[in-house]
């Protein structure tokens, strides 16, 4: 007897879930485009209206801004509704990671320098197909392209191309009473430079540690690479040389100690040199607009120093953000057709300015310089300079990047503190940096 | 005597009225930062500040074109509310059934609820997601409320199985010889008597629904869906510009419902924690 009554009430439960479950596909089926978007595309896939999902992170001004575009690319494709899905940083990619578990994912996705990890875990689309006809990229920086091509397939459209550089507080060179370098300065000046305007300044440091993409730049200067044609192309001795170098430097004072170092934080209003504990810091310049407006001192970008040796800076254009396809998008033509509208279209990425960095298209790119304001000339002119300089290739992340860099900043903390000598942590960091690459580069096989 | 008591009183209240400052600090500091111009906020971290502004609460509110922080407050409070509802009604039942009928296997199934509690959310996380997408169910506050219509929430099912096993049986037995049946004593006996718990329930369902940040972000694609933790997060990218002065404009006004409810009803917190434990 009880277990029939059990047994009846599993039934209405499910039948419940059921009802439930229909109820609201049809409730839904104006707001959740998702699967009226499937159903028309499946019944019919000649000039219907259809749904695009674009998904990005950003701040607020990112979403002012791609609204905005978005909104002009309906009023002239009226068959194509787009559904914008921005949020912040925080969650965006274990959202996505779900989504992509589940078969969900938007249509258009915003990708950072990890784009080679979703590339190799097969969720994108390859855009070969639509290069030269719905997608047009014979304006493209070439390295800029190189940077989303994988195993000879193209991937992604770069959204905005920065560069890293050195962040400079002119105002604080000024108050210590020290001439600022030229644009062409090496490291020997550099190691000079920091402890004079550490003992000059009353309790700032010359320099914040430039980590890992400091690391990066170090070793382009000595035609040495992170991670190049499938391989680390370092030694060990280039990690002991780097880390001995800021080692002196913190014993000169000129780098900032370990306690205000370990404190530091990478978001930019809070960083060491908005915060004037440092008066140099490594940033991408597509961050500069973010670090100036967070303060009222006087910035300005520097290329790295110059290794004297080599004569090379070691810099190199990078992509900031891509816009990519989801693998099984419905709309992969369409999604292209989107894409080149965001990347080439003049109107379009006047709307977008630098906010992710300058345009990767160079036409699209002059027509912006001659109508840029104050803080965007500075980042284009710094763009202009890199480009003209730039002796390096662009290196791509390498797989596992989280976890590498989660790595090398372990180990500088390791340093700090002094729990092993530089030779030994850096022997240390190569080796498991070898068994993360092996471990990542075996995933995908 | 009499001063040296007083003596010693005020030191103690000095002292806790300092420790207080010393605990609130982070607090009052967002509070004044919301009022600072943007660029000010992190240049100059001082609590005090020459130049005020309401710029903040201006931009904040109006987030992007014509969505504003209001349509956050309503969805949130839609949620917050539908699972404060769900969770009493159904965590009650659920846990009347443990504590008062008797069933096969109901300490299977007790272990089984409780093993719920300590399952990482992390575990369950893709499975459910495929569920409520297969469901059609995406992008809206299903996911996030019908779970609650079926008391999921286990951690409240044990609380009010403590409390309800305190409620002498005595009073059941009363019931029955005046011919209550199962569900009378629960509505006329149990519940009346469980207003403690009933309350520390739905609190805890409200904080904890009005402050969930990843089940919402993951469920809720567009912006006109979102709650307010999203919201707060669409004003953050950490590697690019963030408006910190929206952020904190904002977040001192979605401080406001959350501190209402729980200085409205922080005795009642107390009272229900507190008697769950002693009879439990």
């Amino acid at each position: 007897m009880r277990k029939t009554l059990l047994f009846v009430l599993m039934l209405l439960l499910t039948a419940f879930l059921v009802a439930c479950g229909s109820d609201s596909d049809d409730a839904a089926s104006d707001s959740n485009s998702e699967s009226s978007g499937k159903e028309t595309a499946s019944q019919d896939s000649s000039e219907d209206e259809i749904t695009l999902r674009v998904a990005w992170w950003g701040g607020q001004e990112r979403h002012d801004r791609t609204l905005q575009v978005i909104e002009m690319y309906e009023e002239q494709n009226p068959h194509v509704t787009i559904e914008p899905e921005y949020s912040g940083f925080d969650g965006y990619f274990d959202k996505l990671n779900t989504q992509l578990a589940a078969g969900n994912a938007p249509d258009v996705i915003q990708f950072g320098g990890n784009l080679n990890d979703f590339v190799l875990r097969d969720v994108i689309l390859p855009l070969d197909d639509f290069v030269g006809n719905e997608l047009d990229i014979s304006l493209h920086d070439e390295s800029m392209i190189d940077s989303a091509t994988f195993d000879e397939s193209f991937y992604g459209v770069t959204l905005g191309t920065t560069a890293w550089g050195v962040l400079i507080n002119k105002t604080l060179f000024e108050e210590a009473g020290i001439a600022m370098p030229s644009k062409e300065w090496t490291w020997e000046e550099f190691q000079e430079l920091t402890p004079q305007l550490t003992e000059n300044l009353d309790g700032t440091y010359g320099a914040g540690d430039f980590r890992e993409d400091g690391f990066g730049v170090f070793l382009a200067q000595r035609d040495k690479f992170t991670y190049k044609d499938g391989e680390v192309q370092f030694e060990p001795e280039d990690v002991k040389d780097w880390f001995n170098l800021w080692k002196d430097l913190r014993e000169s004072g000129g780098a900032a100690i370990p306690e205000v170092q370990v404190a530091a934080s990478q978001t930019p209003e809070q960083s060491l040199i908005v915060q004037r504990d440092v008066v140099m810091e490594s940033i991408a310049s597509n961050q500069y607009s973010a670090y100036t407006g967070a303060t009222e001192d006087e910035f300005e970008l520097y290329p790295f120093p110059y290794n004297s040796e080599t004569g090379k800076n070691g810099i190199s254009l990078r992509p900031s953000q891509y816009f990519a396809v989801y693998k099984d998008s419905p709309h992969a033509a369409e999604a292209a057709k989107f894409l080149d509208f965001f990347v080439n279209n003049t109107e379009a990425t006047e709307v977008l300015g630098n906010e992710r960095g300058a345009p990767v298209n160079s036409e699209v790119r002059d027509n912006l310089i001659a109508n840029a304001n104050e803080t965007d000339a500075a980042i284009y002119d710094y763009i202009s300079l890199i480009s003209e300089t730039s002796d390096a290739p662009f290196i791509p992340n390498m797989p596992g990047y989280n976890e590498n860099t989660q790595l090398f900043t372990e180990t500088s903390q390791i340093i700090y503190y002094d729990q092993k000598t530089v030779d030994q942590a850096a022997e240390d960091y190569y080796e498991e940096l070898l068994q993360n690459i092996e471990k990542y580069v075996n995933e995908e096989e | 005597m009499d001063t040296s008591t007083k003596l010693s009183r005020t030191l103690t209240h000095v002292f806790i009225i300092l420790f207080g400052l010393i605990m609130l600090y982070p607090v009052l500091w967002m509070v004044s930062s919301s009022f600072k111009p943007e660029s000010l906020i992190f240049s100059t971290p001082s609590i005090f500040s020459d130049t005020w502004t309401l710029e903040n609460y201006k931009n904040g509110w109006q987030v992007v074109r014509d969505v504003t922080f209001g349509l956050f407050f309503k969805n949130s409070f839609l949620i917050s509310a539908i699972a404060v509802v769900a969770n009493l009604i159904t965590c009650s039942m659920a846990a009347y059934a443990f504590a008062r009928l008797r069933f096969p296997l109901k300490k299977l199934w007790f272990a089984c609820m409780l093993m719920t509690i300590m399952l990482p959310a992390h575990a369950t996380l893709i499975p459910q997601y495929t569920i409520f997408h297969e469901l059609g169910w995406i992008n809206s506050i299903l996911p996030l409320t019908v779970p609650k219509l079926l008391a999921t929430d286990a951690f409240f099912i044990f609380l009010m199985v403590q409390f309800f096993r305190g409620i002498p049986k005595e009073l059941d037995e009363s019931a029955i010889m005046d011919g209550c049946g199962i569900f009378q004593i629960y509505t006329k006996i149990i519940l009346p008597l469980s207003v403690p718990v009933l309350i520390t329930t739905s609190i805890f369902t409200f904080i904890w629904t009005w402050d969930d940040f990843f089940s919402q972000i993951l469920y809720l694609n567009t912006v006109d869906q979102f709650t307010v933790p999203l919201g707060l997060r669409l004003f953050l990218d950490s590697q690019g510009q963030s408006s910190w002065g929206s952020v904190f404009a904002m977040s001192v006004i979605s401080l406001v419902p959350i501190t209402t409810v729980f200085f409205i009803f922080q005795r009642y917190i107390v009272e229900g924690i507190a008697t769950t434990g002693i009879k439990g």
